[in-house]
């Protein structure tokens, strides 16, 4: 999947307090990138990727994937396209609470009327995968913060998406957790060709990608490619962050 | 700060608002109506037994209105502050005091109800002339109707809204003390499933059941089997109400859990969650299913049961109030006087001859006096005064009798016996209850008898009776009408009884001598069954005009302690909605769980309360069913379609609310 991003713009809320929450932004994003987009709080991460993955229509400027313009598309065909070829780690997780962990989720799958067997077997490969096993018959409510990011990961990445989107995926988890979700989201990546989209402030985190680009106040600031050394790639991040201002300065996975 | 808060949450809700202050106000418009008519100057005068009982009466129904309208405010201005729980205990966790937030209740409701009211009393100004003229239609007065507020009224309605205004609030701050006093522990105890389950099975039995007994029931009425029926309406009482109740707790979540567990079919699209979806929101509203089941079947009921009383009591008028006026050889001569005198526009004069002995009826050989009419003089009558009669040929006999009214008998094998002194002992099948000149006009029986049988018939009393149609109404005046009202009562026949039928005497009465041993039977000498009919016609009207009312009302709010209901989602179940949408699951499929969501909290109580409103049918089981079926159906298609409407509108509405929340 190839996304190119063309001069998109968009605002909330009413004309004398607007908020400009991407002023103009271009981009391109390869098939089978990791990309990283980093940058303050407010800065507009979110936003660009709600807009990229359809869920919010900017305001200018076009979203092309594989060559369609995705902004021109109706309500349906795009909630389609979410279904069939997205996946999705948001920043506040949105689970359905009226919904068990296991049917949270397998949610996408039966969305997708697969089969009964089929969905019974990516719900076992994922959860032994992703370390969460025990949890299957919980209620959502109940689960600690790193445990609903686990299942929010995992209900994204059990349809294998050809294009993932992953809002501050490892923001509640530890260290271990952590690094188990993003070596399994580099495997897709490797071997699958997922093309992944991630929004976070945490440098290593962001060191697991290809490349990186740095947003402030709703335009690109920066960008920084992997040199193909991780800590490399991840000391250039540093620097870049002290420059922009925001993210983490003391960061505690360091050691890695 | 105080007030921005407030604006917010008339702004959140706005949808809910709107509806409950529609409600309520069309509600107190109507309540205000009612309160203005009862003493507008131009009923008082136009309608005669206004001032008497129709305007107490008016007054009596504005009252059980107004509290009806009650009971729904205090039942349903809870639902905005139960809708809030989440703010207000946010508000307390930043440190607002308790009583800020209880008084942002309070002013909440303060000024939900003034503004209900005030809305209300513009309804009732704007169509109180309307309402006034279609009261005035449907009595079959024809007066215009005068637009009237009278001071009196506006300062009681102004009481009664300044009061209720006052209870409602603080019942509602009451509610937000309690709401904010409740321990957070929020994890829903739901019972174990199979208590539910159980629960469930019973109510089933029991509803079924009760349908049985409605069956059962239909039998007994017919054979007048009162004390089982008067038990079986009891068990029925039960059996509905807790059944339905049982039914929608425990059998339908366990049916949703049921499909939620199989696999197959709730592993396919968006089933997965719309079942638990569908299953909570259930969970939340059995007893508002169970409540609008249970006041749908018992509004059917009640409008069945007018309509089928309004019937009945119409038909015996029409039986006994064939003619406009009507006289017999007593009062012929000074009607006859006066009508030319008024030069009265007679379209049609009817005369027929009777001869009148004693008879003997029925199994319990009651001796009452029997008129007989001959067949060729029955021909000449009227046709529309006897169509509801049996048809007879020349040598056939028929019986009227008021016992029998045709719509009455069980079974039309029935045959009249009847002995007749001095002549040959009648037996037939026909039998009808349309006395050609009214039933007021003679007591007991009329025969019909072939003309033979009534030449050689020797009557003990002989006598004539007279009927008039008119092209514009009697013209009796006033002084003439009271000096025949002295006449009413002053003849008859009594009857002096012996052990033999032969013996027996009837002669003709005239001093209501009630001698031992004898039965007087007076007549009324003349009828002016026109005006008798056009009061019947006003109090029906009446009755309609209220019951069309009441009913208009309840559907209304039915409808919309359902919409509200169906429209106050919490926060959690807006970020489901939402969150569908952002992993792909199209609009139009959540539009689809809005839809459905909305037919089966519609469809639902409608089916049950149709079945249970099944009961009318027994009620009534003793006239032909063939007759009654029709309205019965009528009344509950009118019923389902103006619920249907209110059903589509709360879909629109509740779809346009999600929608919005999605974009
Ligand atoms: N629905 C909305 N309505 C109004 N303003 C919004 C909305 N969503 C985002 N914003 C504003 O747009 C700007 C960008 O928000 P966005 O969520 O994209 O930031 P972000 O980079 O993801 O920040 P964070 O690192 O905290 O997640 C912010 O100023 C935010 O307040
Ligand atoms: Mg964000």
């Amino acid at each position: 999947m190839q996304i190119v991003v063309k001069n998109i713009a968009k605002d909330y809320g009413k004309r004398f307090n607007a908020v400009h929450a991407i002023k103009d932004i271009g981009l391109e994003v390869k098939h089978g990138e990791f990309l990283g987009i980093m940058g303050p709080s407010g800065a507009g991460k979110s936003t660009l990727l709600n807009i990229i993955s359809t869920n919010e229509r900017p305001d200018h400027g076009q979203v092309l994937i594989d060559g369609i313009d995705m902004t021109e598309l109706h309500d349906k065909e795009q909630s389609k396209y979410r279904r069939n070829k997205m996946g999705f780690i948001y920043q506040s997780f949105e689970l359905l609470d009226s919904l068990n962990v296991k049917e949270n989720i397998i949610l996408p799958m039966a969305l997708n009327h697969a089969s009964k067997k089929k969905i019974e077997q990516s719900f076992r490969h994922m959860t032994k995968l992703l370390n969460i096993e025990g949890l299957e018959k919980r209620n959502v409510d109940d689960l600690s913060l790193g445990q609903k990011q686990i299942v929010a990961a995992a209900r994204a990445l059990i349809n294998s998406p050809e294009i993932l989107f992953a809002d501050e995926p490892t923001g509640s988890l530890d260290s271990k957790s952590a690094t188990i979700l993003l070596n399994y989201m580099q495997l897709i990546n490797d071997k699958e060709k997922t093309t992944i989209l991630m929004a976070t402030h945490d440098a290593f985190t962001a060191s697991y990608c290809s490349r990186v680009v740095f947003v402030k106040d709703g335009v690109i600031f920066a960008e920084v490619v992997n040199p193909g050394d991780r800590n490399k790639f991840f000391e250039q991040i540093i620097n870049m962050q002290r420059t922009i201002g925001g993210g983490s300065y003391f960061n505690v996975s360091q050691n890695n | 700060m105080f007030l921005k808060i407030i604006r917010r949450s008339f702004y959140n809700m706005k949808d809910s608002y709107l509806i409950y202050i529609l409600a309520c106000s069309f509600a107190i418009g109507m309540f205000s109506i009612l309160l203005s008519l009862v003493d507008n100057p131009r009923l008082k005068s136009g309608i005669s037994s206004w001032s008497a009982s129709l305007n107490n009466v008016t007054l009596g129904f504005s009252v059980l209105f107004i509290f009806c309208v009650f009971v729904y405010m205090g039942f349903v201005g809870g639902f905005f502050i139960k809708q809030q729980t989440h703010e207000f205990k946010t508000f307390e966790k930043f440190g607002m005091s308790r009583w800020t937030i209880i008084v942002i209740g309070f002013i909440q409701t303060v000024v939900v109800q003034l503004i209900s009211w005030l809305i209300g009393i513009i309804i009732a100004l704007i169509f109180q002339k309307f309402f006034g003229m279609l009261l005035l239609y449907l009595m079959g007065v024809k007066t215009g109707f005068l637009f009237r507020f009278t001071g009196n009224t506006f300062s009681m309605l102004w009481q009664i809204c300044l009061y209720s205004t006052i209870v409602f609030s603080i019942m509602n701050s009451f509610r937000v003390q309690k709401l904010l006093r409740k321990n957070k522990d929020k994890s829903k105890r739901l019972p174990k499933w199979y208590i539910r389950l159980l629960g469930g099975i019973l109510g089933i039995l029991l509803f079924f059941s009760g349908i049985v007994v409605t069956v059962i029931l239909f039998g007994d009425i017919k054979n007048n089997n009162q004390t089982a029926a008067i038990v079986e309406l009891s068990f029925l009482f039960v059996a509905y109400l807790a059944g339905t109740y049982l039914m929608y707790y425990g059998f339908l979540p366990s049916f949703l859990t049921i499909l939620q567990h199989t696999k197959g079919i709730a592993y396919t699209g968006i089933n997965i969650f719309s079942f638990k979806y569908f299953k909570e929101r259930l969970m939340r509203n059995v007893s508002i299913l169970w409540f609008i089941t249970e006041l749908s079947s018992l509004a059917l009921i009640l409008l069945s049961v007018c309509y089928f009383g309004y019937k009945s009591v119409y038909t015996n008028y029409t039986y006994a109030h064939p003619f406009e006026l009507t006289a017999n050889q007593n009062t012929v001569k000074p009607i006859k006087k006066y009508l030319k005198e008024n030069n009265a526009k007679i379209t049609r004069s009817y005369k027929t001859n009777v001869k009148t002995t004693v008879v003997q009826r029925g199994s319990n050989n009651e001796i009452l006096p029997g008129t007989f009419i001959s067949y060729s003089d029955y021909q000449k009558l009227p046709k529309s005064n006897v169509a509801r009669n049996p048809q007879i040929t020349k040598n056939e006999f028929l019986v009227l009798d008021y016992g029998y009214v045709p719509s009455f008998a069980s079974d039309k094998s029935n045959t009249a016996v009847v002995k007749v002194k001095n002549a040959r002992i009648i037996k037939t099948n026909k039998i009808g209850s349309a006395f050609p000149y009214g039933s007021t006009m003679y007591q007991g029986l009329m025969i019909v008898a072939p003309d033979k049988y009534y030449q050689k018939l020797k009557p003990e009393v002989k006598n004539t009776f007279y009927g008039w149609f008119f092209k514009s109404g009697d013209s009796l005046t006033h002084k003439q009408y009271e000096k025949l009202n002295k006449q009413e009562y002053t003849s008859g026949v009594q009857i002096k009884k012996a052990a033999d039928l032969a013996d027996t005497k009837l002669t003709t009465d005239t001093n209501r001598r009630n001698v031992s041993g004898t039965t007087v039977y007076m007549d009324s000498n003349f009828s002016r069954q026109k005006n008798a009919k056009s009061q019947v016609d006003q109090i029906s009207g009446f009755g309609i005009f209220i019951v069309a009312m009441f009913s208009v009302s309840l559907l209304i709010a039915l409808g919309s302690v359902l919409t509200l209901r169906l429209l106050l989602r919490d926060d959690s179940e807006w970020k489901q909605l939402k969150t569908l949408n952002k992993i792909g699951v199209s609009k139009s499929e959540i539009k689809e769980i809005v839809k459905k969501e909305t037919i089966y909290s519609f469809v639902i109580p409608i089916i049950f309360a149709v079945m249970q409103s099944y009961i009318v049918m027994a009620l009534i089981a003793r006239y032909p069913r063939t007759t009654m079926l029709r309205p019965f159906i009528l009344i509950n298609l009118g019923y389902i379609a103006l619920y249907g409407i209110i059903g589509f509108v709360t879909y629109l509405i509740s779809w346009r609310s999600v929608n919005q929340k999605l974009t």
